[in-house]
């Protein structure tokens, strides 16, 4: 059963290579019946094939987005779409395979399910208006094929279930790291062959699986936003409204303003007010020192152009009445104006990773080097760089107690780190002093 | 009828009876404790100077991008398993090549063995630092025939974190 189901795959991988892309869309019918008055009506013909004529290319589309998985050090793997647009304004988004198996792991952070309709390959389910699991499911075990075909899905998926591992996905019961690192490994090298082709064969080889549609109106949250032609034909919508004349053309608003939120880094000496160098303290009392670290929200302004609308005295050239007068004579509604009006999102941010230590400052060094040593012959640095330790809280908090110090001079409590990011802003390196102390030496009375 | 009992082999029975126990015991807590199983598997250690296996100079390269991309790319690719440096040009290459690490020089040290998987590759725990900063960083590694640990990928930072808490 494993092998005939095997086989089918290897041959559906072979046919839809000759076909340029896969032609098979729906669940029932052979080619699958497409409503040509429908949505994909314009993108799909009679016999199955898409209809490339008549859609216009917007290439492919690469953008960071917080539900792909981060590499440490370097951030967020981006998403990668080709994206189409049809004539009557529709946005076609076609998801490289490793984009689209991180979108389905994450449908309302990916706005997978925003979309208003879907279309997929090779046996999988169309969903209209909703994107059943039944679909996702399919192409869950559509991968696991695909993977098996290259490495023994046993060590995969020991339970033989890939639909079964996605539907937990998909089900919040599980996540897609849980497969383990060599897991992981044999399955994202089988996707990223079929990724990989986009970018390498061009247009014509790509072995794209799914298709999502996006009406005009939600152009502004699909990569790439909205084209020209969506927005001359949103303003047409708008401009629909009742009116003798032309109305005034929509302002041009100012672009989106992203603010960073600050880092507040934060380091200090608990106690002892005057900490002695712990060579000469029989107590070896130490330092007490706290450090905390969060971010402030980032915060993301944007501007629509929303249309100033005034009741007109009588009915407009259609005859049509659709407001009142001050006087409670009966008006129709007309566009005067454009306002852009302002509007901000916050996006939470938080610390993916931070780590303190104490630092003897390169002045204090030299000064135990070059003049120190001239009293005590011999003196050396004892331990100028202590860890203290780190954290992968959202916001850190902590205190160190006892903390040894035994070279005199001054100390720079360094915190350092990266932030999470935001859906709007890339994670953040930070580094450096957040505070500083003395420590002291019972002979010395000047620290330097 | 009379019965003689000899001290000489009642000791020999009985002592013959504690060796037998013992070598039951002994084996049972052989197969139990895994031991067993360490005497007939080959052991996988990193070698004296971890920072000498190809996984290490991998990583340096990676995290130090520079030059000709394609240069570059080949570089990390020399101490990496086949289907890692697949999957490095395929989806790590370019947001490394996109990075702020361009023309930084970064260094990489070996922390410890985080794990060591069934298939016996392993995940360690590494750390990079650059002038500013040092942060943890996990890798897949796998053994060659030759014992070199090669390099299958980086650990994404929503994997690492189930090691970071251990």
């Amino acid at each position: 059963m494993k092998h005939s189901r095997r086989l089918f795959f290897i041959l559906f991988i072979f046919v839809s290579l000759f076909l340029d892309i896969a032609p098979s869309f729906a669940q029932d019918g052979n080619p699958p019946f497409v409503d040509p008055n429908g949505a994909w009506g314009d993108v799909v013909n009679p016999d199955g094939s898409i209809n490339y004529a008549n859609l216009t290319d917007g290439g492919v589309v690469t953008q960071p987005a917080d539900w792909m998985p981060s590499i440490p050090g370097v951030g967020l793997v981006d998403a990668e779409y080709h994206v189409y647009t049809t004539p009557s304004g529709n946005t076609i988004l076609m998801p490289t395979a490793s984009t689209l198996f991180f979108m389905s792991a994450n449908p309302n952070e990916s706005g997978f399910n925003a979309a208003a309709t879907t279309l997929g390959t090779g046996g999988l389910s169309t969903a209209e208006g909703n994107n059943t699991l039944t679909g996702i499911a399919g192409l869950g075990a559509w991968f696991a094929e695909l993977t098996g075909s290259g490495a023994d899905t046993s060590t995969i998926f020991p339970d033989g279930n890939g639909e079964q591992f996605f539907n937990q996905v998909l089900s919040g019961e599980t996540d897609i790291y849980s497969l383990g690192p060599e897991g992981l490994l044999n399955f994202l090298t089988s996707l990223a062959n079929q990724s990989g082709a986009d970018l390498t064969n061009g247009d014509g080889l790509n072995l794209y699986t799914y298709m999502l549609l996006y009406p005009p109106g939600q152009c502004g949250t699909v990569p790439g936003g909205c084209t020209a032609q969506q927005l001359a034909l949103l303003q047409s919508l708008v401009a629909a409204l009742p009116t003798d004349e032309a109305p005034p053309a929509p302002n041009q608003c100012p672009a989106p303003v992203v603010t960073p939120g600050s880092i507040l880094r934060a380091g200090t000496l608990i106690e002892p007010n005057y900490p002695l160098v712990v060579g000469q303290d029989p107590a070896k009392r130490g330092v007490d020192v706290s450090v905390s670290v969060s971010v402030q929200p980032t915060i993301r302004t944007y501007y629509t152009s929303e249309p100033v609308v005034e009741c007109k005295a009588g009915a407009n050239a259609g005859g049509v009445t659709n407001c009142s007068m001050p006087n409670g004579q009966p008006g129709h509604e007309k566009v005067v104006g454009w306002d852009c009006v302002e509007h901000t999102e916050t996006y939470p941010e938080c610390i993916s990773y931070a780590s303190a230590a104490l630092k003897l400052t390169s002045e204090s060094k030299d000064w135990i080097l070059n003049e120190l040593s001239l009293h005590f012959p011999g003196a050396y640095l004892h331990h100028p760089n202590i860890s203290m330790g780190s954290s992968r809280t959202c916001a850190w908090t902590e205190t160190f107690d006892h903390v040894q110090t035994a070279d005199p001079g001054n100390w720079d409590i360094t915190i350092s780190g990266q932030t999470s990011g935001t859906p709007v802003s890339e994670p953040r390196n930070f580094g450096g002093s957040a505070g500083q102390f003395g420590v002291w030496l019972k002979e010395i009375a000047i620290i330097k | 009828m009379e019965i003689t009992i000899s001290r000489n082999s009642t000791v020999r029975t009985f002592t013959f009876a504690i060796i037998i126990l013992a070598v039951i015991g002994g084996g049972y807590f052989t197969w139990k404790s895994g031991l067993l199983d360490s005497l007939f598997t080959p052991t996988q250690t990193v070698s004296a100077a971890p920072a000498d296996e190809p996984a290490m100079k991998s990583m340096t390269a990676m995290y130090s991008p520079s030059g000709e991309r394609a240069e570059w790319e080949t570089q990390v690719c020399i101490g990496m398993t086949e289907k890692g440096c697949e999957l490095f040009r395929a989806m790590f290459a370019n947001p490394f090549w996109k990075s702020s690490l361009i023309g930084k020089t970064t260094s990489i040290t070996f922390i410890k063995i985080a794990d060591t998987l069934e298939d016996g590759s392993q995940v360690w725990k590494t750390e990079i630092a650059d002038s500013e900063a040092t942060l943890p960083v996990y890798i897949h590694v796998t053994q060659n025939e030759a014992g070199q640990w090669l390099l299958n990928r980086v650990l994404f930072a929503q994997e690492a974190a189930k090691y970071e808490n251990q």
